[in-house]
């Protein structure tokens, strides 16, 4: 490094003076403390004005000052800002520090820590402070966008939902196995969904297999690692933060009115005069004789049932912390309250978190961590994503008759019977004659060794233990709701407790012999998890006055156990030359007791390499705008296993969870009495083994300009072979639904799927004087497909999503339409004419699918490919903007190239029942109206132009203005004389706008949107106090 | 030194997993496996039980409401909800259409049944008798499955052989193989089956159900195996057995708490009782599916006939009126059905019962031989139509031997109505498009291939060696 000549500064001490004799005027140099040389153009302004000037090629400046007191702010890109007061002096020689020592940045990699400059595998680092001040009911949705590859889709807006998130990293590989990351807090898998979102200090995100391979068996999806806060030397630090906020609902859709609906029910009825016996002049509920009550048609209800069972709801959440530490023991103590009202009614969930942090230094060479986290969960859940009739509200809003009255005219707050289908209650019944509760408690406890055995030689033991126990129950009262009635009430109530404990222990040792560097690392895990649970039902109460299962006549229940024992041998070899070239290799052995004895062990390996070019001096010499540059190569193996536990015996069992086909139990005496049975619940395989993910991973990382702009691009392929995949056979080999549910097929390991794509993170400092504006951008691509299904897997190509080789898992699969019939395209007998492929039951104004095979008939051999579900496109950028004490953030976020089947439409869009029906179908197709793309009304849809079809698949891209914050710091000089160390108040908007071309509420839910819970857009005030 | 490090650490991890292995051997408290099932005769036992299980709940809820509306001609489309079985009152199933839940569980009882004959081999039982009957159990039950799905669904493909990994998909057979497979297991079941039932479990098979249920399949049967006369002389057996006899009010029948009684033989049973045995049935109860107002008007009502009055009572007994809607609905099960709890409205389902056997007697008797039997058979009906209450028949009414095969097609109608037997019927006598075809009731069933239902798509779609029924 060269150094300036202390010439210079002698010169300029004695000419400053000088100046300074003069005038009131500073002047001075401004060094990099590190290297000593002088930095030109950097910005140097009197504090809280706008009096400024820039260093000129020297790093000298000049400045005109009000006084003698004022604070001299300097910041310069590539360096952090710095504030020098002037204290009277004339000369002041200032020195930065340069934030390459970012680079120098510490992240949490599995079991360690690692230089992020020396990290050879694909790592993202998400830091709290970008996380802050956005409303992040829970900690997976705020990192949407963040972090590029890591594709976060709501699966519904239900506050509390467990399973509200659904993370894909790089991403789906399994096709039975699961397809979550696997969370790591503090070093010890857990729940994110009881972390609280404030104790957060930093989460990191292992990508590619020579990352996650040291998780082996949980790792092959990716591993989100969280590490909580924890205090530091000093006097108590309270800080204070609190959100406020309101959520508006959606914008309703348009459905038709009580008397288009009515002219519908005319054109569909018209056979069946009969019908029209409940529309009449004046209004009768018949409560007793249901299905015989009477639809006033003077004066049309109207009712608008979207209205009806939404609200605009509020936030709020206040979170205390306290941090701070003596000589042996620092500790972070922090309590969260969250209350969130839902928009739909009924719907709410609030929650209580509770932590504690302590770190104790025993002796020089001992060390002990333990943190504890208490987190209660209180939600009443609703239902979406199903039929209105079974109660999930917005599906009913949208297709419960409108013209049906709220209330019964005659009787006050008696509800109006639906005298089409009684069973079909009033979603207003529903939310009056339904209660639903859950409640999960969780405590954590960790408990962490770390003994310095000999120099370089570190021994670390983590010991956890999780208790959870949750409760949830479903009150049906027996008034308002038709099963409620039939029931004479009703109460279904769940208890279940999980217990998990391990241990994981490590030894590390770190060694340098002149230019090399050694880190080795060994270590040995176990853990078991145990759960037990019973589930009480009950029906006939006399009334709703006592709502306890010993107030039912009829009691039934049963309990179950589980049990899930893994154990690991790890370790890891880093070794780097001159700081230059980096190289990682792992080995892990994973057991299981979800394997049969057979193949209960697998091993995972991965190694990967990295070269940081810039450190080179052939390249330091030359190319100077690059100021860092690695290039990474990594290759790894990780696994997976079924996603439940003895699945590889041959069992038998008393129950089922398949409700329609009840118990293995049967009357055997013909009486009321059940005898109990043993039934197949499972087919042996004892050949089962570990579903395998090998990936490569090659990439980069740049800085250029200072640090001015920072890329990263990763490139990887993906492949995940012995997948463990649960198919249904044909129903002529196993009756897969005897064991019901998601487990019920028959699990075996089959076919191979493949991921690839690239990722592209680029942050960047667009302005950093006064006025500073930075730029985040995360994109990412990724191609998913099917490669194989193996000789024994056969392919359903009956449902809406089908696993088909060729293409994406759950391809959306169905006929596509053509167009929609007219006369014309009849004989006078009514067939169709001959150049028309013949498609049975068809009428003019039914849809014409096409004939892709262009055999003459449209079949089930016609139906094609319709879209992938997953987005092959993911982006976020993040826009801030700072200026005084004034910030903004704004952030967007999209999806590119998915689509979405609005599942709704089936009904509401199909004039084949009598349900209410959209806006959309006024359209519909008549001998009047032919120039259409909607088909014709017709009860039971003869010709089937519901079918499954390209009719609902609608393209589920969507850019959306995610958070907006707009804060304000308040100055030192208030804080200081409010004895605060800081005080921040902020505007957060969320969801502000969506564009999208999709129909239904919100294109951010599940693939099929049955009348998912949308989104809500939130405005929240917020404020941060520390002392 | 390297080597020997890396082949230490390896050596290590290697001991180390053997040694942990016996960690995982864990077992689940709530399933048990197959060895533990069949290594004690208890559990064997409820094994069985266990096909017993998947027989009822294959019937109740979807398939006994499709099998009605596609063979009653006396059924409204259920109008009210746009017909959740409009396909069936109108006769237009397509593969994707058709009920795939109720294909799938009728082969559930054939599957367990299977695994059960295939493991029993190593149960040691008390008393070897007893084992010969619970094979007979299971082979009765395998046979009745069989003998719905081949009805409904044609040549579908035979499975006696236990699953396993090797044969997931088989392809079509013949009516001939399955046939003699039912007659086969049957003529067993007759063989070994008690008289009463074990242990007086009314709800298992017996004797008498396997003799009346080979009847039915020998007078099914393809014309080469096709055996009326012994078919007639089963029934006669069955009549003959001194347990069995009519109940002297019809009405009586549909008492929930009068399930056993002297006149059922085989009976799928529902309990009240249990946490997931509910199975709704109130979609049949309630308001979805009419009978037709002809029916209602076709019992005899003060009939008086040679000074006599007649009321039929099944009449009421078989359908609910509602005089407010003015509507028709059924009234078998109705009474078993309502208010009970949710989903449980759950009224035992006759499979056989000694009413259908004395008709299916005279039905064979007529097609035997109208002149030798003219005068038995019109003494079978009269035993069915004077415990009704019925105007009796004479030679009058059953002067030939077609007359007496509309005499009996139409008391089968009125006697068994809600009973899912009218599709077997009329298609043991080659009737279904005459009764629901354009010449009939035009219900929209005209073609050959319409008394065949279409293999589910599904099935078609995952099992390349199967053939869908031809005109679908």
């Amino acid at each position: 490094m060269k150094k300036p000549g202390s010439f210079l500064i002698l010169l300029l001490l004695t000419f400053s003076s000088f100046i300074y004799a003069q005038e009131k005027v500073i002047s001075g140099v401004v060094k990099d403390v590190k290297t000593g040389d002088v930095l030109p153009f950097v910005n140097v302004a009197v504090k809280g004005t706008t009096t400024g000037t820039v260093t000129d090629n020297d790093g000298k400046f000049t400045l005109k000052i009000p006084d003698d007191n004022v604070q001299l702010s300097f910041s310069y890109v590539g360096y952090e800002n710095l504030n020098v007061p002037v204290d009277g002096k004339s000369f002041l020689e200032v020195k930065m520090h340069s934030v390459m020592e970012k680079l120098e940045e510490v992240v949490v990699i599995g079991y360690g820590v690692q230089k992020k400059s020396d990290l050879s595998g694909a790592v993202a680092s998400v830091k709290t402070e970008d996380l802050e001040d956005i409303v992040a009911t829970d900690v997976v949705s705020s990192l949407k966008g963040r972090a590029a590859g890591v594709v976060i889709s709501s699966t519904t807006g239900i506050p509390g939902d467990e399973n509200a998130n659904k993370v894909r990293i790089r991403g789906t590989s399994s096709l039975t196995a699961s397809n979550d990351p696997l969370y790591v807090i503090d070093g010890v898998s857990g729940n994110i969904n009881n972390i609280n979102p404030n104790d957060i200090e930093s989460i990191e995100i292992l990508k590619d297999a020579s990352s996650t391979a040291i998780y082996g068996a949980a790792g092959a999806n990716g591993v989100i690692l969280i590490t909580t806060k924890s205090g530091s030397k000093g006097k108590p630090k309270v800080t204070f933060s609190m959100q406020l906020g309101i959520q508006s609902k959606p914008e309703s859709i348009d459905l038709l009115s009580s008397e288009q609906e009515y002219e519908l029910l005319k054109e569909l009825n018209a056979d069946n005069p009969g019908f029209f016996d409940i529309f009449s002049d004046y209004n009768y509920n018949d409560r007793e004789n249901p299905g015989s009550s009477r639809i006033d048609t003077t004066n049309w209800a109207n009712v608008d049932w979207q209205d009806e069972i939404m609200q605009n709801s509020t936030f709020q959440e206040y979170n205390l912390s306290i941090s701070g530490g003596g000589e042996k023991t620092t500790y972070m103590l922090s309590a969260l309250y969250r209350d969130n009202e839902g928009i739909l009614k009924t719907a709410s969930a609030e929650q209580y978190g509770f932590r504690l942090n302590l770190d104790t230094k025993v002796s020089k060479k001992f060390n002990i961590k333990s943190n504890i986290n208490l987190s209660r969960r209180e939600s009443n859940p609703v239902q979406d994503n199903t039929e209105g009739w079974n109660g999930a509200l917005i599906n009913a809003a949208f297709t419960y008759p409108n013209f049906i009255p709220i209330y019964d005219p005659d009787v006050p707050d008696e509800f109006f019977v639906n005298p089409i289908r009684p069973q079909f209650d009033n979603p207003e019944a529903w939310i009056r004659g339904k209660d639903q509760e859950s409640t999960i408690t969780s405590v954590t406890g960790l408990l962490q060794f770390k003994w310095d055995v000999a120099k370089g030689l570190t021994f670390l033991s983590d010991n956890s233990v999780s208790y959870s126990g949750s409760n949830s129950s479903t009150w049906l009262n027996p008034y308002d709701t038709y099963v409620g009635r039939n029931a004479r009430g009703s109460l279904e109530t769940k208890f279940s407790e999980s217990l998990g404990y391990g241990t994981q222990n490590t030894l590390t040792w770190m060694k340098s012999y002149g230019d090399h560097d050694i880190t080795a690392m060994a270590g040995f895990q176990i853990s078991r998890g145990t759960g037990r649970g019973s589930i009480l039902k009950g029906y006939g109460f006399a009334n709703d006055m006592i709502k306890e299962i010993q107030a039912a006549e009829n009691v039934s229940g049963s309990t179950y156990h589980s049990d899930d024992i893994s154990a690991a041998y790890f370790g890891r070899i880093n070794y780097s030359y001159a700081g230059k070239y980096l190289a990682q290799f792992n080995m892990r052995a994973d057991g299981s007791s979800r394997f049969g004895k057979n193949n209960r062990w697998g091993q995972f390996p991965s190694a990967s390499v990295a070269w940081k070019i810039s450190d080179e001096s052939f390249f330091k010499d030359n190319i100077q705008f690059i100021n860092f540059l690695k290039i990474r190569f990594g290759y790894g193996q990780s696994g997976n296993k079924p996603p439940g536990n003895f699945m590889y015996m041959d069992l038998y069992g008393t129950s089922h969870t398949d409700a329609e086909v009840a118990d293995a139990a049967y009357p055997i005496d013909l009486t009321d009495a059940l005898t109990a049975g043993y039934s197949i619940m499972r087919l042996e395989n004892p050949d089962l083994r570990w579903e395998t993910t090998e990936e490569i991973n090659l990439g980069i990382d740049m800085h250029m300009f200072s640090n001015r702009i920072i890329l990263n691009v990763d490139l990887y392929n993906r492949d995940a072979y012995d997948l463990l995949y649960i198919f249904e056979p044909p129903v002529t080999y196993y009756d897969y639904n005897a064991s019901g549910g998601t487990y019920g097929g028959l699990l075996m390991n089959i076919g191979n799927t493949n991921n690839k794509g690239i990722e592209i993170s680029l942050s960047t400092r667009n302005l950093t004087g006064i006025f500073k504006w930075d730029t985040d951008i995360t994109f990412a691509y990724n191609e998913n497909n099917v490669e194989s299904l193996g000789d024994d897997a056969s392919v359903n190509y009956s449902e809406r999503q089908v696993i088909a080789p060729g293409y994406p898992i759950n391809a959306f699969w169905g006929y596509q339409v053509d167009r929609i019939l007219q006369e014309s395209d009849f004989d006078a007998d009514g067939n169709l004419l001959d150049d028309i492929p013949d498609q049975p039951n068809v009428r003019p104004g039914d849809i014409k699918f096409k004939d892709n095979n262009g055999d003459g008939v449209v079949n089930e051999d016609d139906k094609v490919y319709l879209g992938d579900p997953t987005p092959p496109v993911t982006y976020g950028m993040t826009n801030t903007f700072r200026y005084s004490n004034f910030d903004l953030s704004i952030f967007i976020q999209g999806v590119q190239g998915n689509k979405i089947w609005n599942m709704t439409r089936e009904s509401t869009e199909g004039m084949l029942n009598n349900l209410q029906q959209f806006a959309t179908v006024l359209d519909r197709w008549t001998p009047e109206n032919t120039d259409t793309d909607m088909p014709r009304a017709v009860l039971g849809d003869p010709a089937q132009n519901t079918r499954l079809s390209d009719r609902y698949v609608e393209d589920g891209s969507y850019l959306r203005v995610k958070d907006v914050v707009l804060g304000y710091n308040f100055p030192d000089r208030i804080l200081s004389s409010l004895n605060m160390q800081s005080l921040r108040v902020y505007l957060s908007a969320q969801n502000l706008f969506t564009f999208t071309d999709y129909s239904g509420y919100d294109p951010e839910v599940r693939a099929v949107d049955y009348s998912g819970y949308p989104q809500n857009r939130t405005f929240i005030f917020g404020l941060n106090v520390t002392f | 030194m390297k080597k020997i490090i890396i082949l230490s650490v390896l050596g290590l991890m290697i001991s180390f997993t053997s040694c942990f292995d016996g960690v995982f051997e864990i077992y689940p408290t709530d399933q048990i496996t197959g060895e533990k099932v069949f290594g004690s005769e208890d559990a064997a036992e409820a094994a069985l039980i266990g096909v017993y299980s998947r027989f009822s709940p294959g019937w109740y809820k979807y398939y006994v409401i499709e099998v009605e509306v596609y063979g009653n001609k006396d059924f409204n489309p259920g109008e009210k909800q746009g017909g959740l079985y409009a396909l069936y009152t109108t006769h237009i199933l397509t593969p994707s259409s058709v009920s795939f839940k109720s294909y799938k569980r009728l082969w559930a009882v054939i599957i367990y049944a299977n695994n059960f004959l295939k493991n029993i081999g190593i149960t040691p039982f008390n008393d070897p008798a007893r084992k010969e009957q619970a094979i007979a159990e299971a082979r009765f039950l395998r046979a009745l499955e069989y003998f719905y799905l081949v009805q409904l669904w044609g040549p579908i493909p035979l499975i006696t052989e236990n699953i396993n990994y090797g044969e997931m998909y088989p392809p079509n057979s013949t009516l001939e193989a399955l046939y003699t497979q039912m007659i086969d297991d049957l003529e067993y079941a007759v063989d070994k089956l008690p008289e009463t039932a074990y242990k007086d479990q009314h709800a298992r098979a017996t004797k008498g159900a396997a003799q009346g249920i080979l009847a039915k399949v020998l007078m099914t049967a393809p014309d080469n195996l096709k055996d009326i006369q012994k078919g007639v002389e089963l029934c006669g057996e069955v009549m003959n057995n001194p347990q069995y006899s009519l109940l002297d009010n019809f009405d009586d029948l549909w008492d929930k708490e009068n399930t056993y009684n002297s006149e059922q033989i085989f009976t799928a049973a529902l309990s009240d009782q249990g946490s997931a045995n509910g199975i709704d049935f109130s979609v049949y109860a309630s308001h979805d599916y009419n009978p037709t107002r002809r029916f209602y008007d076709s019992f005899d009502r003060d009939s008086i006939v040679n000074g006599i009055s007649y009321t039929d009572e099944r009449r009421d007994a078989t359908v609910y009126y509602n005089r407010i809607s003015r509507e028709l609905y059924d009234n078998k099960y109705r009474r078993a059905g309502i208010g009970t709890s949710p989903n449980h409205s759950n009224p035992n389902l006759y499979v056989l019962r000694l009413a259908d056997i004395i008709l299916l007697r005279a039905e064979g008797l007529n097609r035997l031989d109208y002149n030798g039997n003219k005068d038995e058979i019109v003494d079978l009906i009269n035993i069915v139509r004077n415990r009704a209450g019925a105007v009796p028949a004479s030679l009058t009414e059953c002067y030939d031997s077609q007359s007496t095969a509309l005499v009996i097609e139409e008391e089968r109608h009125k006697e068994l109505f809600f009973e899912f037997q009218e599709f077997f019927d009329l298609k043991r006598n080659n009737r279904l498009i005459d009764v629901l075809g354009k010449n009939g009731a035009d219900l929209g069933l005209d073609e050959e291939y319409q008394t065949t239902w279409p293999i589910p798509e599904s099935e078609i779609n995952k099992n390349e060696n199967l053939t869908q029924n031809p005109g679908y």
